[in-house]
């Protein structure tokens, strides 16, 4: 079994965030299934740690983009729910639509051939 | 809409919440992590493992998150606080000196401007006072002084610049109260919309009514809340009853409230003004003249109209208004205008004091920075970053300017009571100052510039530094580089060349004050005994007093035994008032368009000039024979001599005044006696003139001017003054059991009390200036001592060799006379334009006076040589086995 360790990749700057807001987009999720999510979504490739995670998480709820709230899990126990807000949604398409911009200039800056078809 | 979250978290408990849930939410990460890897198959203690694992470093995050909230500066700021109130408590004597000498800058600092706030910014207690506006004549000659009733009155209908405008003049009267009781006052005697001008009205009753301004029927009186409560028991049913001024019945119409003082504070009624059909002399000027502009009128504005207004007058009354204007200032202006320049240069005086001390905490922080050399450099060498030592070294001296500025606001709070009193009668509107939290706030800038200023010097030191050297050089070695020795060089300098301007400037007020002291005053006061009387007033108005009441009494004075000799006068000189009138000299034309001649006028009696010694200079004094009836009699100064009979003998000529009452009486000049300096100790003699009081017209508007209220005794005895006033005042008791006696005092104090503004001035300026001199020799003491220690070994060398104990103490010495030279040329510059500052307090002393200037320079010099001397006895000291074998 390789080690999925070497194969994960950094966060580029804004990334993260945008992952959390995608991740919250079907509904809220505590700190720790929000992690576990990016890294199944993400075949085990990205990790969000919980030491950028969790400032990440207090950077978005300061700016108000998400809100957050102690309850109870479906196996009792006392988790911090996050929640998209009105503000966080219209954040997330629109990071949404520049990143599919930034992967296609990249794309056409690799492989100019095909972009000219 | 990202502020008011951010703000909220500034709040400890807020904060420490978020904190809390914080750490929660972690430790549920943890256990899920931990339940995640349990069904997954592992251990209970592998699955502890893999949540602590997936976690990573606990704290790292917080410290991530909070730096998120935006916390780190703030707790750095704290933490930095807290830091420096240990590292402060564990350096007690340097903090100590430290904050005194910060106090001492700030409490200065603080008092000074606390009396510029509430005496020249804070406005006047009237209604919209920034409109009120004192006007006032100015004369042919261009001096200013008071306006005659007939201009007041045409102004009054011409301008149109003003809401209102009235009249007034002080006056010391004799009052009876309804139940009879005869009291002395001073009070005001005005035209009637006074109070209107002012926007005061009285808490009790009403002000008098316009219509008195005229029709001379009945007087009424407003009284002072102090009087009414004093003497009438603050009982409300005294409105309506008569109270007797200088005789003469007055209704009482109304109480004004406790906060109303106007013009002094010492006035306690005011009365409409009732002119005698003879007071509309136009060339007879007393009275003070107040106004109001009009909403949207400016100074400017009203003055231009007070020119036309004056040309006109000019033009209507050629021989009376010849040569006449009208000045205008704010009425602000004009009560502190003395006071204002003393006021600037004392500030000035503060804000150099609080330089000095701040150079001087700024080299104590130089040395300290040179001990902590090695704690800032391993602070550096873990990883703070240079901001944050930085911001270290920022706190420390905010922290310390905080401490040192509090403590000086409480020694400037306790002191200000002190200084009121000393105030009293130099300084306007003294019982208004008072602390306001302005000067809290001006504290607290004052607090930060300072941090500034003294902590530049060791923030600039300590970004500059190298970790590597600073950590390999070893304790003993702590030496500060050649740049440093400079810095710290040029700080001592900048004290020792402030401290000259201050020691200057405080040198030539004091040289100003004892050259007016001990300047000829025209007089001699020693063994002088003066008191004020005023008759009762109920006199009829015909009554000769001169005959009947002062003749007798002076007789019966001259009788006590170790009187030399009494006399009276109308107005002493330097203390209460003068008048002065215009005259003409008699078969000289008046037709010129000249001025017309001008004197101080008083009436004297014929002992007076003995009893003053003022010497005759020519011709003879007043004498018995002089009575009414007889032919008039008058005696000049010198200077209305040399001014109107220049060139000729002014005995025997004949003066008289443009006025009904001596219009048919010419006067003789008798004799002419040498001036007296009248008005203050600064002005040299004006032109004086003499009557005999005998031949004061009785029951004329002269004789109420000169003879009828207050008269000054002046009694010469040949051991204390002070000790006949009882027998004197018995004397005049004697002739008159209902004539008021105040005001005694010896002829001394009055001298001494005129110049009480510039005794303040010169007083507050020398303990500023003490302040200083001590503290920049503190720091020539450091600063060499500091020199001995970092020189020790180098030193000990020099004994070694065979150097002798004089020489290591001239090389000290040396070192600070360097300073010392270096610091008096840096100050020259300040000490001219210090005393270009001061020039127009110091009267008959240039602002280059050697004698001040070479009396501070030494006394400089003596304290610089005194501050290098113990450090150059421990020099000389040094035992240079034992130093060199230490490190």
């Amino acid at each position: 079994m390789r080690d999925p360790k070497s194969e994960r990749m950094e966060f580029l700057q804004g990334t993260l965030e945008m992952l959390v807001l995608r991740t919250l987009l079907f509904g809220p999720k505590h700190g720790y299934a929000i992690a576990q999510f990016i890294r199944q979504m993400s075949n085990d490739v990205l990790s969000a740690e919980a030491g950028s995670l969790y400032p990440a998480l207090q950077r978005l709820e300061l700016q108000k983009l998400i809100t957050a709230k102690w309850e109870m899990s479906d196996n009792n126990r006392r988790v911090r729910h996050y929640r998209l807000t009105a503000a966080g949604r219209a954040k997330l398409s629109s990071s949404m639509s520049r990143w599919d911009e930034f992967v296609r200039a990249i794309g056409n800056v690799l492989n100019p051939a095909e972009s000219q078809e | 809409m990202l502020l008011p979250k951010k703000i909220s978290l500034l709040l400890p408990w807020k904060r420490r919440a978020r904190e809390r849930s914080l750490d929660e939410e972690l430790r549920s990460h943890v256990e899920l992590a931990a339940t995640d890897a349990l069904e997954a198959g592992a251990t209970p203690d592998e699955a502890e493992f893999a949540g602590r694992r997936e976690l990573g470093s606990q704290l790292r995050i917080r410290e991530d998150a909070r730096n998120v909230w935006g916390f780190a500066a703030l707790d750095h700021f704290f933490q930095d606080v807290h830091f420096e109130i240990r590292q402060l408590k564990r350096n007690p004597g340097f903090t100590t000196v430290v904050i005194l000498t910060l106090a001492l800058g700030a409490g200065a600092n603080a008092l000074m401007f606390t009396v510029i706030d509430s005496v020249l910014l804070r406005p006047l207690p009237y209604p919209e006072s920034h409109q009120l506006v004192y006007v006032d004549s100015i004369q042919a000659d261009g001096s200013h002084g008071s306006t005659s009733l007939p201009n007041f009155l045409d102004m009054r209908a011409q301008s149109r610049s003003f809401s209102a405008m009235a009249a007034y003049e002080e006056k010391s009267v004799s009052l009876r109260l309804p139940s009879g009781e005869p009291v002395h006052s001073t009070g005001v005697v005005a035209s009637a919309n006074l109070l209107d001008v002012l926007r005061v009205h009285p808490m009790l009753g009403r002000s008098f009514s316009a219509e008195q301004d005229q029709a001379v029927k009945v007087c009424s009186v407003v009284l002072s809340a102090e009087f009414w409560r004093e003497h009438l028991s603050a009982d409300p049913r005294v409105l309506g009853q008569n109270l007797a001024v200088d005789g003469k019945a007055c209704s009482i119409s109304g109480v004004m409230p406790d906060s109303f003082t106007f013009p002094s504070r010492d006035d306690e009624f005011w009365i409409p003004l009732q002119p005698a059909p003879d007071a509309m002399n136009r060339g007879a000027s007393f009275l003070h003249v107040i106004a109001r502009l009009k909403s949207g009128v400016t100074l400017a504005v009203a003055q231009t109209e007070l020119k036309v207004i004056a040309r006109r007058l000019e033009k209507a009354y050629p021989d009376e208004d010849n040569r006449m204007g009208f000045g205008s200032q704010l009425y602000q202006d004009r009560i502190t205008e003395n006071a204002r320049p003393a006021l600037f240069a004392l500030l000035g005086a503060v804000v150099i004091l609080l330089l000095i001390a701040c150079a001087n905490i700024a080299n104590l922080q130089l040395a300290r920075a040179l001990g902590r050399k090695r704690e800032m450099a391993i602070r550096a060498a873990l990883g703070a970053g240079r901001m944050r030592v930085t911001g270290q070294l920022f706190t420390e001296n905010i922290v310390l300017a905080l401490i040192g500025t509090a403590v000086g606001f409480g020694l400037a709070a306790g002191s200000l009571g002190l200084l009121k009193r000393l105030a009293a009668g130099a300084i306007p509107r003294v019982q208004e100052i008072e602390l306001r939290p302005e000067i809290w706030f001006a504290m607290v800038m004052v607090a930060g510039v300072s941090a500034l200023l003294f902590g530049l010097a060791s923030v600039w030191q300590s970004a500059r530094q190298d970790i590597e050297t600073a950590l390999r050089e070893s304790a003993g070695a702590v030496a500060g580089g050649r740049n440093q020795q400079k810095i710290r060089d040029l700080l001592v300098v900048a004290q020792l060349s402030l401290a000259i301007v201050l020691l200057a400037g405080s040198g030539l007020l004091l040289r100003t004050l004892y050259q007016l002291l001990s300047t000829d005053q025209g007089f001699t006061s020693e063994h002088v005994l003066t008191m004020q009387t005023a008759v009762s007033g109920t006199e009829p108005a015909d009554r000769d007093l001169a005959a009947t009441v002062y003749t007798p009494e002076l007789d019966e004075i001259e009788h006590i035994p170790g009187v030399k000799a009494a006399g009276f006068i109308t107005f002493l000189p330097l203390s209460n008032g003068s008048a002065s009138a215009t005259f003409i000299i008699n078969g000289r034309s008046n037709t010129s368009r000249g001025t017309q001649p001008r004197a101080l006028l008083n009436a004297a009696s014929e002992r007076f000039f003995s009893a003053l010694r003022i010497p005759l200079l020519e011709g003879r004094f007043f004498e018995r024979t002089d009575a009414l009836g007889k032919p008039c009699v008058a005696i000049v100064n010198d200077v209305l001599a040399r001014r109107y009979f220049a060139g000729q003998d002014p005995i025997g000529k004949q003066i008289a005044f443009d006025d009904p009452d001596f219009k048919s009486h010419p006067i003789t000049i008798i004799g002419v006696v040498q001036g007296t300096r009248q008005t203050e100790l600064a002005k040299p003699p004006d032109a004086q003139l003499y009557l005999d009081f005998r031949q004061v017209p009785p029951a004329t508007l002269w004789s109420q001017f000169l003879l009828k209220q207050i008269m000054t005794y002046v009694v010469r005895s040949n051991g204390n003054p002070i000790a006949l006033a009882k027998e004197v005042q018995h004397a005049i008791h004697r002739v008159d059991p209902s004539q008021t006696v105040f005001h005694v005092a010896a002829m001394t104090e009055i001298v001494s009390a005129s110049v009480q503004s510039r005794r303040l001035g010169a007083i507050l300026l020398s303990v500023f200036a003490g302040l200083a001199l001590v503290v920049a020799a503190a720091g020539l003491y450091g600063i060499l001592s500091y020199l001995v220690t970092q020189r020790k070994r180098d030193i000990a060398v020099r004994i070694a060799l065979g150097a002798q104990q004089e020489e290591v103490v001239r090389m000290i010495v040396s070192r600070a006379l360097l300073l010392y030279i270096a610091g008096v040329a840096a100050g020259l510059v300040g000490v001219i334009w210090c005393g270009h500052l001061l020039s127009n307090m110091l009267t008959g002393i240039r602002p280059w006076d050697p004698v001040a200037l070479g009396i501070t320079t030494s006394t400089l010099l003596l304290v610089s040589l005194l501050a290098a001397w113990f450090p150059a006895r421990r020099a000389a000291s040094i035992d240079p086995y034992q130093a060199l074998r230490t490190d």
